[in-house]
C-alpha cells in the first residue's frame, strides 16, 4: 500500500502538467494601452522589450508599439498575436489612455474587461487624450512614455495638486456611485512632448467639457485631496504661497452645505512691497488669499453648475449625512477659508531697492 | 475507544477555534454579508457577535456533559437510534463541500487559471487524508503553528491598509430599518460560527489544564470577531460599498491596495496564504469529525467530496446560488439538532 | 571441580592457533601458571613489569595474588566465555588449576586529545573527544564532578562487542526514556557497531523523517551542558562522536557560545540562524515560483531585468534550478571526500564552473548563481551535518512543488513539512517541543534568550 502511494503521488504532481507555467520570455509586459474607436476598437499597446541588446548595459530598452483592432477590447488584445508571438501580460500596466471622442460617446464599455480580468491590478491611472499617436511620441529620457506619465501623476499628487489622480479602482468606484461624477486628467502632445494640461469632466459616463489646471487645484481643495501645493495671488504683484496642509470640513443641513477650508502654509516668493516685519501685514496677506480663493471657488462652482454635473460629490455628502439634496443649482453653498502663514523662509524682510 | 493518550493543550484548542471561525469569512461569509446588509455590515457583525453567545452556551452545555466521552459516545448514551449521527454527518458534509469548492475555485481563478479544478482538489485532499491518518494531536499541533503564521499575516494586512482609507464610505448608517443588519447577521452567524460544534468530537478530559477553558474560547472568538470588523471596515472604506458588492472575493481585492513603507506593494498573493491555512485546518477537522462519528474512512468522504465538485458545482454562479439558498438551512438544522441534544441532556440530568 | 587448564586447549582450537595470542607458562615451585594475553591488544611493558615480575615475588595462591600483585585492576572470573571476552578486551589472563584472574593491561596507544575539527567556536575549550571511551568519560567527568553522574555500560554487537556507555545525571533525567533505551540496547541483535551513528537505528530513530533527532558532537563542553539539562549522552567505543538523546529541533540552533554572551547579542545570532535555515529551505523554490508562475509579485524593474537575463538561456527555469542545485551538491560532497592532494584545486575548478564560465557560456543566468550562492551560504552556520542533509530533501520537495503549481505548490509542500515535523515523536515527546505544544518556560530559550542564568 505504501509503495503504491509513493509511486502515485509524484506521478500526480507531474500530471498537473504545469498548465500555468509561463516563462518570462513568453510574456509581453504591457505598460500602456491607448483605446480609440472608429467602428471597431483600435488599440495601441506599448510593450517592453525583453530581448538582450548588445548596446550599452543599464539602459532601459526602447518599448515596442503594437496596433490592433477588434469588436471588443479583449478581442483586440488577443489579436496582437497576429503581430507578435507573446501573450500580453497586463499586470504591470501603468496607464490607460482613452481617446477624447470615445470618451464623448461613453466609457462604460471599456470598463468591464479590466474589472473582470484576474491578471490585471487596478492600480493603473486612467487619462483622456486629445491627440492620436500619443504613445508614438519619442521620449528623450530613458524612461518609457508610460513610466514618465505614471511618475508625473504621482509627483503631481504629492507636490502640485494640478491633476486628479484616478486609479482604475477609484474610477470604478465613482462610476458605480450614482452620487458623484468622474473627473479624469487629460493629455495632449505639445512640441513633441506629452503634457497634462486640462482636466476632463464627465456626466454619467460621457465627456462633456474641460476645466483648467488652476481650477483643478480648487476642485481638489474642495474635495480635500491636496497634499502640498503652490497658490499665487494676483493682487497687484504676485505673491506665491506654499501650502503644506489643507483640511476640508463639511457641515451639512437641509439644502445647505458649509465648507470650511483651513490651510497652513509658508510664504515662498513675494514681489510686492509689504512691510513683512509688521504682524498686520501677514494678516493682510492672509486676507488677500482667503478672498481670492473664496471667489475662485465660487466661480468654479457656478461654472460647473452650468454643466450640471456634480463632480464635487456634494450629492454623495448629503446622502451620507441623510439630508435632502435638490440639485447643484438649488443648494446654498457657504465657503469659509482660513489661511495661516507660519513661516517666510529665511528672509525677515522682502528684497527691494533701498 | 480510549483517547486518553491524545492530550491536547489549551492553547492548541483555542487555535483550532480560531481557525474554524475565521476560515469561511473571507470567501462566502463576506460576500453574503455585504449582499444582504450593504452599508450596515459592521452593525451586522456586532449583532451576530451577541447572538454568537447563544451558540457558545449550547456548545459549553454539551461539552461539559460527561467530560470523559467524545460526541460519538455521548450520542450513544443519549439516543438509541443512529438518525441523529447520520443527519449531523450529512449536514456537515454539505458544509464541507461548500467550503472546499470555495477555496479551490479561489485558487483556480486567481492563481492557476488554466489548471482543471480536479487536480487542485486532489492535492489538497491528499494532504487532508494524510493529516487525518496521524490523528487529532497532530492536527492540533499543526493548527497552532499555522495559526501563529496567520495572525502575523493578518496583522501585516491590517497595518498596511491604512493609506487608502476613506472612512466616510461607511456612512450612512442605518438608513433603512433594522431589517437588513439582522438579515446580514443571520447569514454571518450561520456561515461562520457554526463550525465550532466540530470541536465537540474531543472529550473535555483530553485537554490539559481545562479549568478556565470557557474563558479562553470566549476571548478567542472575540478576537476573531474584532478581525472581522476590521476586515469589513477596510473593505467598505477602500472600495466603496457599490464596488465591494461587485466582486466575488472583496476582501482579497482590498488587499491589492496595501502598500507598506511605500515600496512593498504587491503582496496580496502572499498574505492570502493565511486563508489557505485556515481552510486546510477547517476541512481536516470536519473530515475528522465525520469519520469519527460514523466510522467511515476519510478517503471515502474525500472521494464523495470530489464527486460533488465535478457534478453539482459546475460553475461559480451555480455555486453562489446554491450556497445562498441551502447553506443557512443546513446550519440552522445543525443548531436545531444541537438544541435537541441539549434538551435530552437536561432530561437525563433530571432522571438521574 | 573444573580444571581450568583444559580451557587453554579449547581456546587454542577455537582461535585456530592464532599467533597473536601468547600463552606463557610459568612453572614456579611445581605449580603451573599460565599467562595468556593477546599481543596486539595489550601493552607489553606493563605485562612484564606488573605481572610477570611480580609473579616472581609473591606466593601463588589465590589470596596472595588478589592481595599482592602489582597490576592495578584484578578481576576474578570463572567461565570460559569470560576468558574470551577479557582477552578480546586487552586483559591478561592468569590461569591455574583452581583460579582464573583477569588483569587490565590495555594498549595505551591512542590518539591524543586534539582540537575539534568540525565544530568551531570562538571562545570555549578546545579539547575534543577521541576514539577511546575511557578518555571520553574522563573529559566529561572532569567537568561534572557530581556523584549523581551515573554511567551504564552495555556491550552491543555480536561480533564487535563494542562498549556503549550511557551517561546521565540522576534526578534530572526522564526515567521513561532511560527505560526505553535500556530495553533497546539490551535486546539489540546486530552484527557489529562500528560508529556511533549505528546506535541511532537501534534506539529507534525514525527512518522516514529526514531531520535529525539526535545531536552528534565532538565537544565535551557541549555534552556536559546538555547533560545538565537532563539529556542522555551515549559514548560508543572507537568513535570520537558522542550522541545526545533526545534532541528537539530547537537544539540544533544553539551553540555553547550563546551562554557566554549577553542576552541581546546571542538572541540576534539565534534569529540569524533561524533566518538562514528558512533561506536555505525556500530560496530556490521561491525563485522558480516567482519567475514562472507568480510574476505578479515582482516589481516591474526586476521583471524586465530577469527577462533580459533569461532570454539568452536555452533551458526552462525549473530545469536550470535543478541542474545548478545538483551541481552544487556534487561540489559539496566532493569537497568533503577529496583528500588533501587533489582537494583544493578541484574545488576552485568547481566554483569556476558554477560561476562566471557558466554564465558566459550562456548556460545559466546570473540570477541563478546568486540564488545558489545564497542557498550555499545559508547552510553553513549549522554544525550538524545531518540537519543540512535533511534540509536538502525538503528543499527538493519545495522545488518540485514550485515547478508544478507555483506559490500554491510551495504552500502545500510547507503544510506537508509542518505535518511531518509535528508528527515526529521522540520517546513520546513532540519534536517541535518549545514551539508547538507551547511551553512558555522553554520558549524563553528558543529563538531569543530571556534568562541569563542557565
Amino acid at each position: 500500500m505504501k509503495i503504491k502511494l509513493i509511486i502515485l503521488i509524484p506521478l500526480l504532481l507531474f500530471l498537473t502538467g504545469c498548465y500555468n507555467y509561463r516563462e518570462l520570455n513568453d510574456l509581453g509586459i504591457t505598460t500602456a494601452i491607448y483605446i480609440k474607436k472608429d467602428k471597431l476598437y483600435e488599440l495601441t499597446i506599448e510593450v517592453l522589450k525583453t530581448e538582450k541588446e548588445d548596446s550599452k548595459e543599464g539602459d532601459m530598452p526602447k518599448p515596442v508599439i503594437f496596433k490592433s483592432s477588434g469588436t471588443t477590447i479583449q478581442e483586440a488584445l488577443r489579436n496582437t498575436i497576429l503581430k507578435s508571438p507573446k501573450r500580453l501580460y497586463a499586470h504591470h500596466m501603468q496607464v490607460l489612455i482613452i481617446d477624447e471622442n470615445l470618451a464623448k460617446e461613453g466609457i462604460s464599455d471599456i470598463l468591464d474587461l479590466f474589472f473582470r480580468d484576474p491578471e490585471s491590478r487596478k492600480q493603473f491611472f486612467v487619462v483622456v487624450s486629445k491627440d492620436d499617436e500619443i504613445l508614438e511620441t519619442d521620449s528623450n529620457l530613458t524612461d518609457t512614455n508610460s513610466k514618465s506619465m505614471y511618475e508625473r501623476i504621482i509627483a503631481n499628487k504629492n507636490f502640485l495638486g494640478n491633476i486628479v489622480p484616478v486609479t482604475f479602482t477609484n474610477l470604478l468606484s465613482k462610476y458605480l456611485n450614482p452620487n458623484i461624477e468622474i473627473v479624469l486628467p487629460s493629455i495632449n502632445i505639445k512640441d513633441d512632448e506629452i503634457v497634462f494640461n486640462e482636466s476632463a469632466i464627465f456626466k454619467k459616463d460621457k465627456l462633456i467639457g474641460y476645466i483648467s489646471n488652476e481650477d483643478t487645484i480648487y476642485l481638489n481643495l474642495i474635495c480635500g485631496k491636496i497634499k502640498d501645493t503652490v497658490i499665487t495671488s494676483k493682487d497687484k504683484n504676485y505673491i506665491t504661497v506654499e501650502i503644506n496642509e489643507a483640511k476640508t470640513k463639511y457641515k451639512v443641513e437641509d439644502n445647505k452645505i458649509e465648507i470650511k477650508l483651513s490651510l497652513i502654509g509658508n510664504i515662498s516668493e513675494i514681489n510686492e512691497q509689504i512691510d513683512l516685519i509688521n504682524p498686520n501685514s501677514i494678516n493682510h496677506i492672509e486676507n488677500i488669499f482667503e478672498e481670492e480663493i473664496k471667489n475662485n471657488i465660487n466661480n468654479l462652482i457656478r461654472k460647473i453648475s452650468d454643466y450640471d454635473t456634480d463632480i464635487f460629490g456634494f450629492q454623495d455628502i448629503f446622502y451620507k449625512y441623510n439630508k435632502n439634496f435638490n440639485g447643484l443649482k438649488n443648494i446654498t453653498i457657504n465657503i469659509s477659508v482660513n489661511m495661516k502663514l507660519k513661516y517666510k523662509g529665511n528672509g525677515a524682510y522682502e528684497l527691494y531697492e533701498r | 475507544m480510549n483517547y486518553m493518550k491524545d492530550k491536547i493543550d489549551k492553547l492548541e484548542f483555542c487555535s483550532m477555534v480560531f481557525m474554524l471561525i475565521m476560515s469561511p469569512f473571507l470567501g462566502m461569509g463576506i460576500y453574503n454579508l455585504l449582499k444582504f446588509s450593504n452599508n450596515d455590515a459592521v452593525i451586522s457583525i456586532f449583532i451576530s457577535y451577541i447572538l454568537n453567545i447563544i451558540i457558545f452556551l449550547i456548545f459549553k452545555y454539551i461539552f461539559d456533559y460527561k467530560p470523559k466521552l467524545d460526541l460519538n459516545e455521548k450520542l450513544n448514551t443519549l439516543f438509541k437510534t443512529k438518525y441523529i449521527k447520520i443527519s449531523l454527518a450529512l449536514l456537515f458534509f454539505i458544509n464541507l463541500t461548500a467550503l472546499s469548492y470555495n477555496i479551490n475555485s479561489f485558487i483556480i481563478s486567481q492563481f492557476l487559471s488554466e489548471t482543471p479544478i480536479i487536480f487542485i482538489v486532489i492535492i489538497l485532499s491528499i494532504l487532508i487524508i494524510y493529516i487525518n491518518k496521524k490523528g487529532i494531536q497532530i492536527i492540533s499541533r499543526v493548527s497552532t503553528f499555522l495559526a501563529l503564521l496567520s495572525i502575523i499575516l493578518i496583522l501585516i494586512a491590517i497595518f498596511g491598509s491604512y493609506s487608502t482609507f476613506d472612512l466616510t464610505n461607511i456612512l450612512p448608517i442605518l438608513k433603512d430599518n433594522i431589517k437588513s443588519p439582522l438579515l446580514g447577521s443571520f447569514y454571518t452567524l450561520t456561515i461562520n460560527s457554526i463550525y465550532i460544534f466540530v470541536l465537540l468530537i474531543i472529550p473535555k478530559e483530553n485537554i490539559n489544564n481545562n479549568q478556565k477553558l470557557n474563558k479562553y474560547i470566549f476571548i478567542t472568538s472575540s478576537i476573531v470577531f474584532l478581525i472581522f470588523i476590521a476586515i469589513t471596515t477596510y473593505t467598505i472604506s477602500v472600495l466603496g460599498i457599490n464596488l465591494a458588492l461587485m466582486y466575488h472575493y472583496p476582501a482579497y481585492i482590498t488587499m491589492k491596495e496595501i502598500t507598506i513603507f511605500g515600496f512593498i506593494d504587491k503582496i496580496e498573493n502572499f498574505i492570502i496564504i493565511h486563508w489557505i491555512f485556515e481552510m486546510f485546518i477547517t476541512l481536516s477537522l470536519i473530515v475528522y469529525f465525520i469519520s469519527k462519528l460514523t466510522n467511515i474512512k476519510p478517503i471515502i468522504i474525500i472521494t464523495f467530496n470530489i464527486l460533488f465538485h465535478i457534478t453539482i458545482f459546475t460553475n461559480s454562479t451555480k455555486f453562489n446560488y446554491l450556497v445562498t439558498k441551502y447553506i443557512p438551512i443546513s446550519s440552522v438544522l445543525i443548531i436545531i439538532i444541537m438544541l435537541i441534544i441539549s434538551i435530552k441532556i437536561k432530561k437525563s440530568y433530571k432522571t438521574l | 571441580m573444573v580444571m581450568y587448564t583444559k580451557y587453554i586447549e579449547l581456546l587454542k582450537r577455537e582461535t585456530n592457533y592464532n599467533k597473536d595470542i601468547i600463552y606463557r607458562e610459568k612453572n614456579v615451585r611445581g605449580k603451573k601458571i599460565y599467562i595468556i594475553f593477546s599481543e596486539s591488544l595489550t601493552d607489553g611493558s606493563s605485562i612484564s613489569e606488573y605481572i610477570i615480575k611480580s609473579l616472581d615475588e609473591i606466593k601463588k595462591d589465590k589470596k596472595a595474588i588478589i592481595n599482592d600483585i602489582y597490576n592495578f585492576k584484578v578481576i576474578e572470573i570463572n567461565t570460559y566465555d569470560e576468558i574470551v571476552e577479557y582477552i578480546n578486551n586487552g586483559f591478561t589472563i592468569i590461569l591455574s588449576k583452581n583460579y582464573i584472574f583477569a588483569l587490565e593491561t590495555k594498549n595505551k596507544s591512542k590518539r591524543s586529545i586534539d582540537i575539534p575539527k568540525g565544530e568551531n567556536t570562538i571562545r570555549g575549550a578546545k579539547d575534543a573527544f577521541t576514539e577511546d571511551f575511557q578518555t571520553n568519560i574522563y573529559l566529561i567527568k572532569k567537568r561534572i564532578k557530581n556523584k549523581n553522574l551515573w554511567i551504564k555500560e552495555y556491550k552491543v554487537g555480536n561480533y564487535t562487542k563494542t562498549t556503549v556507555d550511557i551517561l546521565y545525571i540522576n534526578g534530572k533525567v526522564d526515567n521513561k526514556i532511560l527505560k526505553t533505551i535500556n530495553e533497546k540496547l539490551e535486546n539489540a541483535n546486530i552484527d557489529g557497531i562500528l560508529n556511533s551513528g549505528a546506535i541511532k537505528s537501534i534506539i529507534g530513530e525514525s527512518n522516514i523523517n529526514p531531520m535529525p533527532t539526535t545531536i552528534t558532537t565532538e565537544r565535551p563542553d557541549r555534552v556536559s551542558k546538555e547533560l545538565l539539562k537532563g539529556k542522555i549522552a551515549i559514548i560508543v567505543d572507537n568513535d570520537p562522536y558522542v550522541l545526545i538523546v533526545p534532541a528537539f529541533l530547537n537544539d540544533f540552533f544553539k551553540t555553547t557560545e550563546d551562554y557566554s554572551e549577553k542576552n541581546i547579542n546571542s538572541s540576534l545570532t539565534r534569529i540569524l540562524r533561524y533566518l538562514s535555515f528558512y533561506i536555505a529551505l525556500f530560496t530556490p523554490a521561491l525563485y522558480i515560483a516567482l519567475i514562472t508562475y507568480n510574476q505578479e509579485m515582482l516589481p516591474t524593474e526586476f521583471l524586465v531585468n530577469f527577462a533580459m537575463q533569461r532570454s539568452t538561456v536555452p533551458f526552462p527555469a525549473f530545469f536550470e534550478a535543478f541542474m545548478m542545485i545538483t551541481c552544487f551538491e556534487i561540489l559539496r560532497e566532493s569537497d568533503i571526500r577529496s583528500s588533501g592532494f587533489v582537494g583544493s584545486s578541484l574545488s576552485i575548478v568547481g566554483a569556476l564552473i558554477l560561476g562566471e564560465a557558466a554564465v558566459s557560456a550562456g548556460i545559466v543566468s546570473p540570477i541563478m548563481i546568486i540564488v545558489v550562492a545564497l542557498t550555499a551560504i545559508s547552510s553553513l552556520p549549522f554544525s550538524e551535518y545531518e540537519l543540512v542533509n535533511g534540509l536538502r530533501w525538503y528543499r527538493i520537495l519545495f522545488m518540485i512543488g514550485a515547478s508544478t503549481l507555483g506559490m500554491i505548490g510551495i504552500v502545500y509542500a510547507f503544510i506537508y513539512f509542518i505535518i511531518n515535523l509535528s508528527a515526529t515523536n521522540l520517546f513520546g515527546k513532540p519534536y517541535l517541543m518549545p514551539f508547538v505544544p507551547t511551553n512558555f518556560k522553554s520558549l524563553k530559550d528558543s529563538i531569543i534568550r530571556i534568562n541569563r542564568k542557565e
